[in-house]
């Protein structure tokens, strides 16, 4: 029924729902470019000298980076290409689809607000990048190191196994040894050049005595270099340069992949702390000053607009309304009083504001947290990925059975005991490990960009497997941020009361306010005479020669409603009630993962009653809600039990994201979360969580399927190197059969 | 048979031209972007900048 209401881009043939054109890229390039009208920008504040230079990169081609929402098909990349002959100021413009990121190369006088404008008009979301070009040109030399290492070991391996062909083929004498002299020295540079990763990770893994999939694979490599080598002195017994050389190919080739998919990734994550880069204006005697975060200095007065995030600690010079949603995950704002104190993070919803400063950005408990995740990040996990504990038993074993072998049997003929033990270890091929584990999780990191998942690394899929017991929190993550009208009492409203009620709250930004708008889009406006707003309190004016007001009641907060009154000249005529609404899956998603076996719980900042009937609702039981936590409360009930997996959305929840064993931030998080979670969702509501479940398993599978594979593998391998019956021709055709059999494993798992 | 020793070196050499070759693409930056060419090549008509 789908295709009956799809219809094809007019421009480009892609899919465009029910538009003509699929994007605004297409309707450009199809019909004529909109103008930009020349009058001030709200973006403005970017041309100032001191914002320009903190865009500014310090080095390469390009002057700025920007990220830019909405790319969606070729004629975005056309059109945004062609931003040079629409702004003379840019001498070239160079978009990178896969980060949806925007390079230019620009005149000295350059105006970034114009260019926000611009792409702004053409229905691009666009903001400037504060890229840290040293880490971005770092990961950029690693991926052609990277890239440079997986070249020459395919180019060496490739000719090393055209050189052993006619070995195979029955070539003796002289000339046999001609050619294994050749595949020496193309084997010098993977051992050399190629292997250096390899010994990193291994040497990395004897100093921390943490066993990871490096050391096997050094230990295989090197240890096939010296017994080749000592053979083919001798010139007698077998040589592995082929089979070896292949092998550490298929390594680099899988990791190159699962390095290129991680960091696609890493750039998606929106880079932008909003309030980092915001512009703060100052009073100052001679006028106001704009100035950014790191700027703002004891004792300066700022002055902060409405929608604005207080960047410091201060004191309110008057009374206005401040949403603590982001600390505190409340839905509702409170009142402040001139000389209370708010901390940053805090956002202003009430006119313009002006504080004293009392501590900079540095010294607020908001830059406190993120240095405490950001301290934390590097020592949260002691977690052993199954494909490393695999290794410690894969080395343990074969290192051990090698050693037995040899001990018992050097006595009776030297020479073949060890040739038989090394080639037990070179042969013991740890390669569902090495490359089947990297490319089951790239698949799988994939397959969940395309749900709308982002994980930060593959550990996180491990982690999902062994969890007991899931927490949400409450505000934004199982309810919405925003309020909903629910019922009125009495039930029906004439429509002269309804008129009344929306033209009273015409000018209000408060929650209330937004839901009474959106319940009744289309009621008549009535002129309202000295329409005032109290903050906290609520609005009042004047119609037909009597005065109304709509007040909030306070006395019910221990129900989970919340209730506004609406009166005439004192007296109340009716009462209205609102409700954060439920995310409709809620309910269906909690019995789902009761069924899984998981203990889900329900952790809130808000009053218990009220998190108790949003539990009720969902289905979580009443001895696992929690309500009034702080955000310490919060982690220290996430760390009490093992195996744990938070669900949240506000800063409030950022320490017990970051203490749980997977931590996940739903869409719509504060920039502290994306930061603290390891997974984090790009699609709207809770659906997302059962698709991740549903994928870790799917994901184990794969797993202990390619395991199961190399255990036989390696026991049958194993079995024949002790038995003396490996030769390198069996091995050059062991080898990469069993490693065509592990992707082919993957990739049919993930199909 | 001495035609051999002329012709291992011969292959070895051109098989590494081609990775130098290749080494030199992967400095040069010709990997950084292996999505965004694949739409830049589809365009096919001149854009005309409509008159404001």
């Amino acid at each position: 029924m789908r295709a009956s209401i799809q219809s094809l881009c007019a421009y480009c043939g892609a899919e465009s729902g029910v538009a003509r054109y699929c994007c605004r890229g297409c309707e450009s390039l199809d019909g004529s470019v909109k103008s930009l009208d020349q009058e001030s920008s709200q973006y403005s504040y970017l041309d100032l000298e001191n914002i320009k230079s903190t865009y500014r990169l310090t080095s390469g081609v390009f002057h700025y980076r920007l990220h830019v929402a909405g790319l969606h098909c070729a004629s975005c990349v056309h059109l945004i290409e062609r931003l040079p002959e629409f702004d003379s100021q840019i001498k070239e413009a160079r978009v990178d689809f896969a980060t949806s990121s925007l390079a230019i190369r620009t005149e000295p006088d350059f105006s970034l607000a114009h260019l926000i404008d611009l792409l702004n008009s053409w229905g691009y979301g666009a903001h400037f990048l504060n890229v840290d070009e040293s880490s971005f040109e770092k990961a950029k030399h690693e991926n052609k190191l990277l890239l440079k290492k997986l070249a020459v070991t395919g180019a060496c391996a490739g000719n090393i196994m055209l050189f052993v062909v006619p070995i195979y083929a029955g070539l003796d004498g002289s000339w046999k040894t001609l050619f294994n002299w050749v595949s020496f020295f193309l084997f010098l540079p993977v051992v050399l050049y190629s292997g250096t990763p390899f010994y990193r990770g291994a040497w990395n893994s004897l100093r921390y005595r943490v066993i990871n999939v490096d050391l096997p694979i050094t230990v295989a490599l090197l240890s096939s270099f010296f017994l080749s080598t000592v053979n083919l002195v001798r010139d007698e017994g077998a040589v592995y340069f082929d089979s070896t050389a292949g092998f550490i190919f298929l390594i680099l080739c899988a990791r190159y992949y699962l390095k290129r998919s991680q960091q696609k990734f890493l750039t998606d994550k929106p880079l932008e702390n909003i309030m980092i880069h915001d512009q703060f204006r100052v009073i100052e005697r001679s006028g106001e000053k704009i100035l950014s975060v790191k700027e703002i200095k004891i004792g300066d007065i700022l002055r902060l607009r409405q929608g604005q995030t207080a960047p410091v600690d201060g004191v309110l010079q008057s009374a206005g309304l401040i949403d603590l949603a982001v600390m505190n995950g409340e839905p509702l704002p409170r009142r402040f009083e001139s000389g209370m104190k708010i901390l940053a993070g805090s956002k202003i919803l009430s006119g313009h504001l002006d504080i004293l400063v009392t501590a900079p950005y540095d010294s607020t408990y908001l830059s406190a947290l993120l240095q405490e995740l950001r301290t934390h990040r590097f020592t949260k996990s002691n977690f052993i990925s199954m494909t490393d504990k695999a290794a410690q038993w894969l080395i343990l074993t074969v290192t051990s059975l090698a050693g037995l072998y040899f001990a018992f049997n050097f006595q009776s003929d030297f020479q073949e005991a060890f040739d038989r033990a090394l080639a037990l270890v070179v042969l013991a091929c740890p390669c569902a490990l090495a490359f089947g584990a990297p490319l089951t999780l790239n698949l799988a990191l994939r397959k969940a960009h395309e749900l709308g998942i982002l994980i930060k690394e593959g550990a996180a899929l491990e982690k999902l497997w062994s969890i007991q017991n899931v927490f949400f929190d409450k505000t934004g993550t199982l309810t919405s941020l925003s309020l909903k009208l629910v019922r009125t009492q009495p039930q029906n409203l004439s429509a002269e009361t309804r008129s009344l009620i929306v033209s009273l709250e015409t000018k209000s930004y408060h929650p209330i306010a937004f839901a009474i708008r959106d319940h009744w889009p289309n009621e008549e406006k009535l002129v309202i005479e000295n329409l005032f707003e109290t903050p906290g309190v609520g609005v009042g004016g004047a119609y037909n020669n009597a005065h109304y007001e709509l007040l909030q009641n306070y006395d019910n907060s221990a129900t989970s409603e919340i209730s506004v009154a609406l009166n005439k000249d004192g007296q109340k005529i009716c009462s209205l009630f609102f409700e954060s609404p439920l995310d409709p899956k809620a309910k269906d998603i909690v019995e789902q993962l009761c069924k899984w076996k998981l203990d889900c719980h329900l952790v809130s900042g808000d009053h218990r009653a009220k998190a108790q009937a949003v539990g009720e609702r969902c289905g979580i039981a009443s001895q696992r809600v929690y309500g009034g936590l702080t955000p310490q409360g919060k982690r220290d009930l996430v760390m009490a039990s093992s195996h744990s997996c938070m669900i949240g959305d506000g800063s409030n929840d950022a320490l017990a994201l970051q203490a749980a064993t997977v931590g996940i931030a739903v869409k719509g998080s504060t920039y502290v979360n994306l930061q603290a979670a390891d997974v984090y969702f790009t699609r709207e509501g809770l659906q997302p969580l059962l698709d991740l479940f549903g994928l870790a398993r799917q994901t184990k599978k794969v797993l202990i399927r390619n395991l199961s594979f190399a255990l036989i593998y390696n026991l049958i391998g194993g079995t024949l190197a002790l038995m003396g019956h490996v030769d390198p021709w069996l091995a050059a055709v062991l080898m990469p059969a069993s490693s065509a059999l592990i992707i082919t494993s993957t990739l049919w798992g993930f199909r | 048979m001495n035609i051999m020793m002329l012709m291992i070196p011969m292959a070895l050499l051109l098989g590494f031209g081609f990775v130098a070759a290749f080494l030199w693409a992967v400095d040069k930056g010709q990997f950084e972007d292996t999505e965004t060419p694949a739409y830049r090549i589809l365009e096919n008509e001149p854009f005309e900048r409509k008159e404001r």
